[in-house]
């Protein structure tokens, strides 16, 4: 009698359970391996499947699915990833928890409507980072240390996520105003050992175009995006970007006839110092940065990088590397980025042997003297060793050395690693 | 041919091309600047979508779109407005690194006749970039012509000419740039000069006495590009090949026979001010009682040392050195304002550099020479107090791997205003550097032996200290401290027995940037001696000082 009524109570609860549960998104399209995980039972999804709120997706390597919402909201989930539906009622913000991977979105417009302008209609949360939606169309990516956030059209506000169990829409709202608004172009990373994200600043022109075009995470076409054979930098010898840069004022002046003289503002946002720069806390990159969307290093422009006064964007020279087919970063001949952060670099000694070592990230910044001649960090990844000591840019010592790149660059260097440390310092 | 002479025929020869290109530049100046007359666009809002993309930054959306339009207008497009596609387009084609295609499309728009004032530069970089020189050349050229970015534009002319080994002519064309007005100029002047340099250079190299020409011409060179602007980026560059060809021609001495460097700068300049309170003004030690007053102040201390070190071949180093401090006291009672004093010491000091257990030592000679006045009658006068003469001998090693040791042996003659306190002092140090990871230790010992005239203040003593320097400390601060003991046995006089003086100190140091720094002081004495009313003492001395290192 006593099981009898165990196993009713049993059927109650999950029939009560299964009453809770509501379907909120419908699967579009989809490639490869998807699972879903709803209520500690996981299957396969298949095309027109219904996801439900609390479900978790995975994707496998090279698999892809494409979520319509009840709202009309599309979220692209990309290969290896994995992304709990916390909450979307429809009603509230919704939240969403991508847990690895990354997470193409575009909200629908009429989901935006549901609340005043000013407040985030969905939040998407990773490990260490949070977003508020009150834009249509971006791109979100972490590897559980790092994310990376890509804007391509509306608005977003994007911060450190201060606790991971937050589902309160109040809360999150709170995290999120203290965070970084970003506008069209533009993307910031928030780091593990940093207290806040990076200033936005402009993607490299190319890798935000063809990320925008790759909504379906399409890796079919790993070559380059761009021609083999312009390898040489247009810069010559002594001179830098912004020196060789036309500004395209002819141009410009010639397209202001076509929509007149009021509609010739730029319609990408021009974040402010285009060479980026590190202030305190506050790191804000070059624009023109490359993103490596996995790890969330920022590759900045190169030296034979030239400036772009249109787009107000550094077009990075061929010695920083370049886009492949699908938006992903492909860094120059023998250096690679793993997804978990780590840039390698292969050398080879005198008789061809190739040692591998570990180089530490790039100050993702250009820095010119007095806008003369080439910039302090001439190849990105030309920095020093992990090891090397550390400088004082004020100490006579230093002063009084050969005063070369390396030594301007250790210099550079410890102002970045210093503002990590202090970072650190604050975290703890 | 000697190097000077295959010099001077060089720049004979430039000078004879140069008349020609500056007629020509400036047919170039005064031509009448051909502008294109641009299709009116503002009928085709066709373009609109282009527009937006462009403005943007979307250029490969816009190349799309420009494509998309040139289908539609094909049949009925007059020539300019296809001149204007391809323009544009090959704008875009550049901002996206596809040199070829943009090369198409400059082609295309130049085909027929458009020609706005931008396109030969634009043409030029994707040339350049697609390393078809000698027609980027002509491009630039053109662009030169319509005064487009004409310092930058001959830069790239004279680039591609000593890329083509016309080294001459790219001599010419980069001073030609000198020409251009200063605000056109300033941006490529340097790197232009510098390029000059890298030609000369390349230019003498090969020859066998290349040093005579690499002196009195290369270096030369480079110096008036790095005086064009000492704070640029390149100027770090030029600074670089200056010193390379210096170490390479042994133009300069940068390194000794035993490996240690040279000092770079030669000279030391440190100019110090020093404010302070000391709780018991002392007699400075130019009498041998050491009588204390018992009394506060508050004194200025200025402090002045210069020295020059020159080196003869790479063994031998001299450097003449001067000294000078003056100390006054604010309290003006007479028992105090009678330590007011100053001091002037020049020193002569010489190195031979040599190795000693297969690592770089020096056998160390100096003479040292100080002349004190002080107020020694209470007349708010200084008048003379002391002076002396210092002969030391020593022997700088490395025997430890951790740091450098020194052994002096020093003899000193002082002569004072009294006669009674005339002595001569021999002393044995030593020194001995102790490096950490993160800070220094400095050892200090010297035995001393005393002997003054008047017999009953022979002295012989031994002081032991140590100084520990820190690195700096949250990039703020940089401590330091340090603790002396001398054990002084005045064996003809039985009063005062063995005295200990302990004198504990500590500094902290603030460097502001390479030159200023400040510091907090602190300095404590206490001598134990038992004859109390002359020689048992004990004062505190705090004190912030300023420094300025030139």
């Amino acid at each position: 009698m006593k099981c009898l009524g165990l196993i009713l109570m049993m059927l109650i609860n999950s029939a009560m359970a299964f009453a809770q549960v509501k379907k909120v998104a419908v699967v579009k399209i989809l490639r490869g391996e998807v699972d879903v995980l709803t209520l500690g039972k996981t299957s396969k999804l298949k095309v027109q499947d219904w996801v439900e709120d609390g479900a978790v997706v995975k994707t496998g390597d090279k698999s892809f699915v494409k979520l319509v919402f009840l709202d009309k909201s599309q979220m692209n989930v990309g290969p290896n990833s994995e992304m709990k539906i916390e909450k979307f009622n429809g009603q509230d913000s919704g939240v969403i928890d991508l847990v690895k991977g990354k997470v193409r979105s575009q909200v629908s417009k009429d989901y935006l409507q549901i609340k005043d302008r000013d407040s985030s209609k969905l939040f998407i949360k990773t490990p260490n980072a949070v977003m508020g939606i009150r834009g249509t169309d971006f791109m979100i990516s972490t590897n559980g240390k790092n994310t990376s956030a890509i804007l391509f059209e509306g608005e977003v506000v994007f911060n450190k996520l201060e606790a991971r169990g937050v589902t309160d829409s109040k809360r999150l709202e709170e995290m999120v105003d203290r965070g970084v608004r970003m506008y069209p172009g533009e993307f910031s990373v928030v780091e593990q050992d940093r207290i806040q994200p990076t200033v936005p600043a402009l993607l490299n022109i190319n890798q935000r175009e063809v990320l925008e075009k790759n909504d379906t995470f399409d890796t079919r076409s790993p070559s380059s995006a761009g021609s083999e054979a312009s390898q040489k930098s247009v810069i010559p010898e002594g001179l830098n970007g912004q020196i060789v840069g036309n500004n395209s004022s002819v141009l410009n002046q010639e397209l202001s006839q076509v929509v007149g003289q009021d509609n010739t503002k730029q319609s990408v946002a021009s974040s402010s110092v285009p060479e980026g720069y590190v202030a305190g806390d506050k790191v804000k990159p070059a624009n023109g940065s490359f993103v490596h969307v996995e790890s969330g290093v920022i590759i900045p422009p190169g030296g034979e990088s030239v400036l772009d006064k249109n787009s107000n964007t550094y077009i990075a020279g061929p010695e920083t590397g370049k886009v492949a087919a699908d938006g992903s970063f492909v860094p120059p001949k023998n250096v690679e980025i793993t997804n978990d952060g780590k840039i390698m670099v292969a050398t080879f000694g005198t008789n061809g042997d190739k040692k591998i070592t570990e180089i530490p990230k790039p100050i993702p910044i250009i820095s010119y003297a007095n806008n003369i001649g080439a910039p302090i960090n001439p190849n990105p990844f030309n920095v020093p060793p992990k090891d090397a000591p550390l400088i004082n840019p004020n100490d006579p010592a230093y002063k009084n050395s050969t005063g070369g790149v390396n030594s301007v660059n250790d210099a550079a260097q410890q102002i970045y690693n210093g503002a990590k440390l202090r970072n650190i310092i604050i975290d703890q | 041919m000697s190097v000077e002479k295959l010099f001077w025929r060089l720049r004979d020869r430039m000078k004879f091309l140069l008349w020609p290109l500056i007629f020509a530049l400036s047919l170039g100046v005064f031509a009448q600047d051909a502008k294109t007359e641009l299709p009116d666009l503002s009928t085709n809002p066709i373009y609109k979508e282009a527009v937006s993309s462009y403005q943007a930054g979307k250029y490969q959306t816009t190349i799309d779109e420009l494509k998309a339009v040139e289908i539609k207008i094909s049949s009925t497009a007059d020539k300019m407005n296809m001149g204007f596609l391809s323009y544009w387009k090959g704008v875009c084609y550049n901002r996206i690194q596809e040199y070829p295609l943009a090369i198409e499309s400059f082609e295309k728009a130049l085909g027929v006749d458009y020609r706005p004032e931008d396109i030969h530069y634009e043409y030029g970089q994707a040339l350049f970039a697609s390393e078809k020189l000698s027609e980027a050349r002509l491009q630039f050229r053109e662009s030169l012509k319509r005064k487009f970015k004409r310092a930058v534009s001959l830069y790239y002319i004279a680039y591609i000419s000593k890329e083509l080994g016309e080294k001459k002519k790219a001599v010419t064309f980069y001073r030609s740039i000198d020409k251009l007005d200063s605000s056109e100029a300033k941006e490529v002047q340097q790197a232009a000069e510098m390029q000059i340099g890298d030609i000369y250079l390349e230019q003498v190299e090969k020859h066998p006495d290349s040093f005579q020409a690499v002196e009195n011409y290369v270096i030369p060179q480079y110096k008036r590009a790095l005086n064009l602007n000492k704070e640029s980026r390149l100027a770090f560059e030029i600074a670089n090949k200056i010193r390379e060809l210096e170490q390479k021609y042994d133009l300069v001495l940068l390194k000794l026979r035993n490996g240690r460097p040279t000092l770079v700068p030669a000279y030391f300049t440190r100019l110090a001010l020093e404010v302070g309170s000391d709780s018991n003004v002392t007699f400075a030690p130019s009498e041998q009682k050491v009588a204390e007053s018992k009394k506060r102040s508050l004194f200025t201390k200025t402090d002045f040392i210069s020295r020059y070190t020159l080196y003869h071949e790479d063994f031998i180093s001299f450097a003449p050195e001067l000294r000078f401090n003056y100390t006054r006291y604010l309290n003006r009672e007479p028992e105090i304002y009678r330590n007011d004093n100053y001091l002037i010491a020049p020193a002569f000091r010489t190195a031979y550099e040599h190795k000693m257990w297969n690592q770089p030592a020096a056998t160390l000679f100096d003479y040292d020479y100080a002349d004190a006045k002080r107020d020694i009658n209470e007349r708010e006068k200084l008048e003379f107090s002391f002076r002396s003469h210092t002969l030391m001998i020593g022997e700088k090693f490395n025997y430890f791997p951790w740091g450098e040791s020194i052994v002096r042996l020093r003899h000193r003659v002082f002569d004072s205003f009294t006669d009674a306190s005339d002595s001569k002092t021999t002393s044995l140090v030593f020194e001995q550097v102790r490096n950490f990871l993160t800070s220094t230790l400095l050892i200090y010992s010297s035995f001393d032996i005393s002997r003054v005239k008047e017999d009953i203040y022979d002295t012989n003593s031994f002081t032991v200290r140590g100084d520990l320097l820190m690195a700096r400390i949250r990039d703020w601060f940089s401590p330091s401290f340090g603790l002396g003991i001398t054990r002084t046995n005045p064996f003809n006089d039985s009063v005062r027995g063995i005295e200990y003086m302990i004198n504990p100190s500590a500094r902290l140091t603030k460097a502001f940037d390479k030159n200023w720094r400040s510091s907090l002081k602190f300095d404590y004495q206490r001598n134990k001696s038992d004859d109390k009313e002359n020689f048992d003492y004990e004062k505190y001395i705090y004190s912030f000082e300023v420094e300025y290192l030139f």
